[in-house]
């Protein structure tokens, strides 16, 4: 049985390997520019890491009151009010003093919203251009020649995808040009970029956490410690947030968990 | 009283202590494992020359079989270390959303590329 197609084995160190490797690269150094971006960009005015930091404290309390005794939990709720009650309003104040410079209200326009958004497009940038300028690349060098055999088969739909420039139109789906090895490296490479940029940078990841909502929050679970707290440029101001914080620790269904341990545990125990 | 003590001690168990970040590194120590043995599966599968679907049955044996381990590790721990012996979710949100599905479109992707790479690798 004579084979279908026979490749030239240069291919393979000419065009497969450098593709992957020039990816692999690429997909590192975008990581790392990245992190300087992220890193750059990471000032936070003392005021709203004072806002943040307030209401993780009564997101916390709010979870945990459960385990205070009804002295302590009052003493607690008393000073988170009063903090909050000072905090909105120095907020009110600055809003003011803000108000007579301009009257500008649009989310847009005021600079922390600018900011998130400024985040969020350069992390944007950071991933596609280096997209582009790799698929223009792969196209460019190595158009018009099948490289590799994949080892399963597809539908005929694909043929305009994964034979890009090849004018066979009988030729099996399975022989594949270099693009597809291309699209094959850009869904694959993601847990060989995991692999290898793994142990410090994830810590790293968690902590920028407060800029970029990604994918893993919905895996976490429970990202309840106020630390994930972020002002997203649409989303509502810090002194809503507040009000809301001080509506929510009022209506507190509050329990002392150890109310009548004795007899819990005796019974419990069938004394 | 006693329906009252029932129900604050149903309430104990029912909150469980699980502490976010200790989830978050379990799930990273998982994905990081994943990661790892669907680059290894592609590997093999390629120097077997496993074409189609026999290929795809490969991976899904042994992801199976890579998540039983992680699994029988976990459970031999919990047992090891504490009484109750249904203490899973402390570790993990849920056994099967975590072990299963969670990292799965990744590690079919990395081990497509992985299979087709050493397959041409050998074909050609």
């Amino acid at each position: 049985m004579t084979p279908e197609l026979v490749l030239d084995p240069q291919l393979k160190y000419w065009v497969i390997l450098p593709i992957s490797f020039v990816m692999v690269m690429f997909g590192i150094l975008r990581r790392y520019i990245q992190v300087l971006i992220m890193a750059d960009s990471g000032g936070n005015e003392l005021v709203k890491l004072k806002q943040k930091t307030l209401i993780g404290k009564c997101r916390a309390f709010r979870k945990n009151c459960f385990n205070l005794n009804s002295e302590s939990f009052k003493r607690r709720q008393e000073i988170l009010f009063k903090l909050l009650d000072e905090y909105i309003k120095e907020e009110d104040n600055r809003e003011k003093m803000k108000g007579s410079e301009s009257q500008m209200s649009n989310p847009l326009f005021e600079p922390g919203g600018l900011d998130s958004m400024m985040n969020i497009m350069k992390g944007n940038l950071a991933n596609y251009i280096p997209q582009t300028v790799i698929m223009g690349w792969v196209n460019y060098f190595f158009e018009g020649f099948i490289v590799m055999k994949l080892p399963f088969p597809l539908t005929n739909r694909f043929k305009t995808m994964l034979q890009n420039g090849i004018r066979t139109r009988d030729l099996d789906v399975k022989w594949v040009s270099s693009i597809s090895w291309y699209y094959v490296n850009l869904l694959g490479l993601r847990s060989v970029y995991n692999l290898l940029l793994n142990d410090s940078n994830i810590g790293d990841e968690m902590l920028m956490a407060g800029n970029i909502s990604f994918g893993g929050n919905n895996k976490t679970g429970n990202n309840n410690n106020g630390q994930q707290l972020q002002l997203q440029p649409g989303g509502p101001s810090m002194k809503k947030l507040m009000e809301n914080e001080i509506e929510n620790i009022k209506i507190i269904q509050y329990q002392f968990d150890l109310n009548d341990i004795e007899k819990r545990v005796l019974e419990y125990y069938d004394c | 009283m006693g329906s009252s003590a029932k129900d604050s001690n149903s309430k104990l168990k029912q909150s469980n202590i699980s502490y976010g970040p200790n989830i978050r590194y379990n799930s990273t120590k998982v994905t990081w494992i994943h990661d790892l043995t669907s680059l290894v599966i592609g590997v093999t599968s390629g120097i077997l020359k496993l074409e189609s679907l026999l290929g795809f049955l490969f991976f899904c044996l042994f992801y199976s079989l890579i998540n039983l381990f992680i699994y029988l590790s976990v459970k031999t721990w919990i047992v090891k270390n504490h009484q109750n012996s249904n203490l899973f979710t402390d570790y993990f949100t849920s056994f099967f959303n975590d072990l299963f599905v969670v990292d799965f479109s990744k590690s079919i992707t990395s081990f497509i590329m992985m299979w087709t790479l050493t397959y041409t690798l050998i074909e050609t």
